[in-house]
């Protein structure tokens, strides 16, 4: 078996993972055979977490035994539980933003230009809807969003970015993805 | 742009290869092998270093915002920032990574960059 993440005690996962309670909270676990790849898991996970109450997921990139994933969740059970706790109904989108042009080649400029995503990053985050907004690298923007918003997410995403982003510049969004990037406990 | 909450799952190759970007084999840590000892200790040094930069490249970035930054004072950390991006880069390549290899997975604490 692998470990996929975290999840509620008792709560009941789709086919094909299944749930085994450790304590407080339980692991999502699949077959090798089901999550022989980072796709594998990363697609499970999704899927997973359309369900589950809350997620946390691992590092897709790992195949997670589940003995470490029980070990690494009761050295830190309090961190663990208040992590499910902020991502319950919860999913992540990423924006990735791009830009047509080179990056300008005057050193000012050039500084000027790699502000932009934490500009949108701060625009971003002046929306109610939006639970948390992390920037990454490379110009990905991670939005913890409810799984089920109340309004036109995407609408109210698009313009905000309309008005944050210099010409040249474009947003590509997708998900809904598990909340990786807002564990924030690393990784057994 | 792919729609949030869609009933089906849309997973596109190109966005499942970023979510999962990073490099260092399967398990994407840190690993040292006999066999590729240079580029393994390459990859530990120059993530680090890349790591360092975008931490300045951030603080450049806040200290310009909050206007504390003159005209000269950000072309002079923009050129810096700009030409360690490219020695890092150079030096990355030199060794057969590509910037995806500099991000590092430090396991409990997390990925560098």
């Amino acid at each position: 078996m692998i470990a996929l993440g975290i999840t509620r005690a008792g709560a009941e996962a789709p086919g094909p993972c299944r749930t085994a309670d450790a304590g407080p909270f339980a692991l999502l676990l699949a077959h090798a055979t089901d999550a022989a790849s980072p796709r594998d898991r990363l697609a499970l996970q999704i899927r997973a977490a359309r369900i589950l109450p809350a997620l946390l997921p691992f590092a897709p990139r790992r195949a997670v035994d589940p003995g470490d994933a029980r070990n690494w969740a009761q050295l830190q059970e309090s961190a663990v539980l208040a992590a499910l706790n902020r991502l319950a109904g919860t999913c992540q989108m990423t924006l990735d933003l791009r830009h047509d042009l080179p990056a300008p080649a005057q050193p000012g400029a050039w500084l000027r230009h790699r502000a932009v995503p934490d500009r949108a990053r701060a625009a971003l985050a002046r929306l109610p809807a939006l639970r948390d907004v992390r920037l990454g690298s490379g110009g990905r923007i991670d939005l913890l969003v409810p799984s089920a918003p109340e309004r036109d997410l995407a609408g109210g995403i698009a313009d905000c970015l309309a008005t944050a982003l210099p010409p040249g510049w474009s947003g590509r969004l997708t998900g809904p993805w598990a909340p990786s990037a807002f564990v924030g406990l690393g990784t057994p | 742009m792919t729609g949030p909450f869609a009933e089906d799952l849309q997973l596109e190759a190109r966005d499942i290869a970023r979510l999962l970007s990073g490099a260092g084999g399967e398990s994407g840590r840190l690993r040292l092998d006999p066999e590729t000892i240079e580029s393994d200790l390459a990859r530990i040094v120059l993530g680090l270093m890349e790591f360092l930069r975008q931490l300045m490249e951030l603080q450049a970035i806040r200290r310009m915002e909050n206007g504390s930054l003159t005209e000269a004072e950000e072309d002079r950390l923009g050129e810096t920032l700009m030409r360690a991006e490219a020695a890092i880069g150079k030096l990355a390549d030199q060794f057969g990574l590509s910037p995806a290899d500099l991000s590092l997975d430090l396991g409990p604490l997390g990925r560098t960059i």
